[in-house]
Parts: C-alpha cells; sequence; structure tokens
C-alpha cells in the first residue's frame, strides 16, 4: 500500500489562533519503505506522524491511501482504510488499560469485529512476535510487568490488528539497552516482509543509521534534509543546526577528518569505522 | 547532604523489595550518576531522596531532616527537585509561564520575585519565548524543559533527574545536561542523575549501578567504562567509542589512553598518526 502527502499544511487552534506546525509536506511511503523522520524537539515530526496515521487531518493539502483521497480516521466509522495504518505513541504503555494482558492485545482486534477464535489467534501471535509467551504472561495485569514488558504488550496490541504499514513515535525512549534491542527486534521483524512499511520517529541517529533505508529531517516544520543515512549523516553541519548529532561513530570520523585525516565520514556501523581508521593508520 | 540508612522498600503486592537495606550518602555539590537495567530500583531510589516514598525499613535524611517527619516534608521537597521522565504528569498550569510560577505561588513568594524567577528559569532552559503556550502543545522536550524550569524556579539544592533527558533530541539533551551542571559550578547545586546512557553517566564524578534493588557497583565512571563484562551484568552496552576503541586495539592500534568520548579518541589517534 501507499501513503502520499502533497502539500500538506498543520496547524493547532489555540485560543482562536493559528499555531502552524507544518509547512508545505510532501512525502510519498510505499510497501517496503523503512523511513526515518528525525528533527530536533518541536521540528513537526510527532504531529507528521499522525499525519500520515491518519490521527490528525492537515489544514491544507491531501493525503492518500494507494491513490484515493481520504479524509482523517475520525470521519470513519467502523472498517476503515485506515485500520492497514498502525500507530503507536511516545509511550504507548501509559495507555494500557485492561486487567489483563491478553484483554488488552484482543482489543484492537476485537473491535474489527474478528471471530473470538480469531482474535485470540491474533493476540497469540502478536505477544509472540513482540517476544513475549502469551501461556504465563497472558493473565497477568499489565501493571504488574516491567516497563520494557509493559512497552510491548503495548506494540502487541498494534501488531494484532496487523497493520501494512507501522508508525512508532519514538519507540525506544525510556527504556534499558536490553529492552531497547528487543524492541529493535521486533521492528526490524515486522519490516522484513516486502508488503509492510515502517515509519520511525527518532532523535537517536544510531538507530536510524541501523535500521533506516531512507531518513527525513524536519526544521521547524519544513523537511529541510531528505537521504540514505549515510547520505545524511555526511551533513554534520547541517544536521547541528537542525538540532541533531550524527551517531557517535560519525562523529569521530567528522572530527578527524577535520584535523586532516583522509577518513570517510558516511561510516555506519563500527566495523566500518574501524576498517577505515586501520585502513588510514596503517597507510 | 542526603543519607540513605539501611534503607528497605516494598511495593504494595509485591513479594520482593525494590530496594533492600540501602546505604548511601550523596554530598552537596556532588555529581553522582545512577544507572542500571529497566526495574533494578533506581527510580524508587530517587523516590526516597525527597519523601515521595519513604522506606520501610531504615529512613532517609536530607539535610539532617527525615523523610518521614511530616512537618520537615515541605523543606525537603524545596531542597530536593526532581524531574522524571514523562513529564505530562508534571505539567499543571494553563500557560508554561504560569506552570513555572504554580510551585513559587505555593510558597507565597512576592509577585515580583516570582515574576523574577519565572523569567530566569524559562531562560536558562530556553523556553522564554514559549512563555504564553499551552503546556498540551508543546514537543516532549519541550515539556521536559518546562518540567525542569518549574524545579529550577524552586532553587533546590539537590537536583533528581531521573530519566529527565530520555525524550530529548541530542542537542537539547546536552544543553539541558550543560545547564545543569552550569548551576552546579554556579551554585553548587547536586546533580544526582539517572540515566540509561553510559555517555552522560561517564561524566559524573561518582557512578552507581543498581541491579536487584542494591548497589551492585560504584566507583569512578572512567574505571568501568571499559569493564564490558561488568557492564553486560548491570544491563549496560559499552559506548559505541569505547567499542570502537577496543576493536582498533585488536586491529594492532597502540592507544596510549583509555579513550571515552569522541574527543579523546580523535585526539589519541590523531597523535599516533601524527607520530608516525
Amino acid at each position: 500500500m501507499e501513503i502520499s502527502l502533497q502539500g500538506v499544511d498543520f496547524a493547532y487552534q489555540v485560543a482562536g489562533r493559528q499555531l502552524p506546525v507544518l509547512y508545505n509536506i510532501d512525502l510519498k511511503i510505499s510497501a517496503g519503505d523503512f523511513l526515518a523522520l528525525t528533527g530536533a524537539g518541536g521540528s513537526g515530526k510527532s504531529t507528521l506522524a499522525q499525519i500520515i496515521a491518519g490521527l490528525l487531518e492537515p489544514t491544507a493539502g491531501k493525503v492518500s491511501l494507494d491513490g484515493r483521497v481520504l479524509p482523517g480516521r475520525g470521519k470513519f466509522r467502523g472498517a476503515s482504510p485506515w485500520s492497514r495504518v498502525g500507530m503507536a505513541f511516545q509511550m504507548p504503555e501509559q495507555q494500557l488499560f485492561a486487567e489483563t494482558v491478553m484483554e488488552d492485545v484482543s482489543f484492537g482486534p476485537r473491535n474489527m469485529g474478528l471471530s473470538p477464535d480469531r482474535v485470540k489467534a491474533r493476540a497469540y501471535k502478536a505477544l509472540e512476535a513482540v517476544g513475549l509467551d502469551p501461556e504465563t504472561i497472558g493473565d497477568r495485569s499489565p501493571f504488574t510487568l516491567s516497563g520494557g514488558q509493559r512497552r510491548r504488550v503495548a506494540l502487541a496490541g498494534i501488531l494484532a490488528m496487523e497493520p501494512e504499514v507501522l508508525i512508532l513515535d519514538e519507540p525506544t525512549a525510556g527504556l534499558d539497552p536490553a529492552g531497547q534491542e528487543l524492541v529493535l527486534d521486533l521492528i526490524r521483524d515486522f519490516a522484513r516482509r516486502r508488503d509492510r512499511a515502517v515509519v520511525v520517529v527518532s532523535h537517536n541517529m544510531a538507530e536510524v543509521a541501523a535500521m533506516a533505508s531512507q531518513v527525513l529531517v524536519l526544521h521547524r516544520g519544513r523537511i529541510a534534509l531528505q537521504g540514505t543515512p549515510r547520505e545524511i549523516f555526511r551533513q554534520e553541519e547541517a544536521l547541528r543546526a537542525y538540532g541533531l548529532l550524527p551517531p557517535p561513530l560519525t562523529q569521530l570520523m567528522h572530527s578527524l577528518r577535520q584535523r586532516g585525516a583522509p577518513v570517510p565520514t558516511d561510516v555506519l556501523t563500527l566495523d566500518e569505522a574501524r576498517d577505515a581508521i586501520l585502513h588510514w593508520l596503517k597507510a | 547532604m542526603i543519607a540513605i540508612q539501611g534503607a528497605t522498600f516494598i511495593y504494595p503486592g509485591a513479594t520482593v523489595p525494590a530496594l533492600e537495606n540501602l546505604n548511601l550518602a550523596i554530598e552537596p555539590g556532588e555529581f553522582l550518576a545512577i544507572t542500571g537495567p529497566n526495574g533494578s530500583g533506581k527510580s524508587t531510589l530517587a523516590r526516597l531522596l525527597n519523601g515521595l516514598l519513604r522506606p520501610l525499613e531504615g529512613r532517609v535524611l536530607v539535610d539532617g531532616m527525615d523523610t518521614s517527619d511530616d512537618t520537615a516534608l515541605i523543606t525537603i521537597r524545596r531542597r530536593v527537585g526532581m524531574v522524571f521522565q514523562d513529564p505530562d504528569n508534571q505539567l499543571v498550569a494553563a500557560t508554561v509561564a504560569e506552570d513555572v510560577a504554580f510551585g513559587l505561588e505555593n510558597l507565597g513568594l512576592p509577585p515580583a520575585e516570582i515574576r523574577k524567577r519565572v523569567d530566569l528559569a524559562l531562560k536558562s532552559v530556553g523556553l522564554e519565548n514559549l512563555a504564553a503556550r499551552p503546556p498540551h502543545l508543546l514537543s516532549g522536550g519541550q515539556k521536559q524543559r518546562l518540567a525542569l524550569a518549574g524545579v529550577l524556579a524552586m532553587e533546590p539544592r539537590y537536583l533528581v533527574l531521573d530519566e529527565a533527558t530520555a525524550m530529548l533530541d541530542p542537542v537539547a539533551r546536552e544543553e539541558i545536561l550543560e545547564q545543569v551542571l552550569r548551576l552546579r559550578r554556579e551554585q553548587g547545586i547536586a546533580v544526582i542523575l539517572i540515566t540509561h546512557l553510559m555517555e552522560e553517566a561517564i561524566r559524573a564524578d561518582r557512578m552507581l549501578i543498581m541491579k536487584f534493588g542494591r548497589i551492585f557497583w560504584q566507583g569512578s565512571p572512567r574505571e568501568i567504562s571499559h569493564q564490558e563484562r561488568l557492564l553486560a551484568a548491570a544491563g549496560l552496552r559499552l559506548p559505541a567509542v569505547i567499542a570502537l576503541a577496543k576493536s582498533l586495539r585488536q586491529g594492532g592500534i597502540k592507544l596510549a589512553t583509555n579513550p571515552v568520548c569522541v574527543e579523546e579518541l580523535a585526539r589519541a589517534l590523531w597523535k599516533l598518526a601524527s607520530r608516525e
């Protein structure tokens, strides 16, 4: 499936005044894409994610799904094309509400009108996909789980609706390294299928480097940079101006290059950085 | 000084203590980093420091005042400011400026003093241009800076940041940390930084790793930064720069020092290259 935004503006209404957040955004997300939305705090990336997910309607411009211009989710009752798009907000675990993990994860598929058997099958599959055992954890209250486990239960609730496009706002923020790794694994698993697309909002560039095929940098509500992670990380000065930093290893290469070392600045992994430095020092 | 003496805490309904027989002294003006995996007790420890939680056994003394003494709680909470990971729970008013003023009004300060402190606090976190905006229209990072401003306006002696920068972009995170450390230098505020990021913890004077409700390790962050096994046992990741330094050593590069940040490694490598 394909989501496309054309000339999208967005403004919040505050006490009768317009508070513009996004200006003239053009964007296309197709099956197989892995897009990272990044930018400093307040650059509009969470708002943009919610427009892509149909949760906010643009003030101007068009949002279309598979070529059809659509109003936002709120305009539909029951089944809608938007149910093919899943969105995880920041700290989604705060929205867990049911008494047991199984009920929470079943909520979405049940609302889609699936039979009880299919709801159960989907909930089991989704919990397994996030690395939780439905048998041991299904009957527990979400509040007895660790922060990392709760986050994964919340994500299972979205996966259980089997979206084709998954949009995640800062999916690893606030988790410890082990919890972060588990969440990144489940996102990578989801993205493995070619008929799916992922949009991740993140300011963690190391994370972006490890996953995304395309990066979009927002600055004050406009698209400031767009390209592959390598193309983006090469532009250290521009990134800094937009409130971002390249990942630490890329920073190191920039720092060496500024001193005069003939090393590339677009390394993405530790091995690439090591090989480049060894090559330079042994030359 | 904040003294935690033999403190044990168990959440209602839990079978395992969140903190067990913990002893810790935090000096005025100190920069202490506390790390550890989720569920290791670090947030519980933070909440003991200003009496948000009180130990079931043992006691917590803030400048000699016991957090179990209700009459001292107001003073204790002014001395020990807390900023949490999720700022939404901390924001109360209709505008940014009112939100910062809220705590000050409760202190009964004169309006002119309140205005002065609000302006200063908003400026110090870079929100002076958003003073009239409703807090719910701020970005996650801006909300976090607002929560910090509200705490700074109270002029605390101890500042506890519980994953307070987790939602910030890297430049904002660095700015906030710099700002906090500047306040520490200028006013002697102690900073207690609870974080998963070794890159942040490494800047502290002292680092504490929590595990299973106990202190698992404490010492100088530089000391631990190269001990991969110890870090892994505490659920922490070796920072990328240190992992690279290690990998370069294995590749035959003879680094003279143990670099812990980008600049230190760049300097060490450049030195090697210019010597040859």
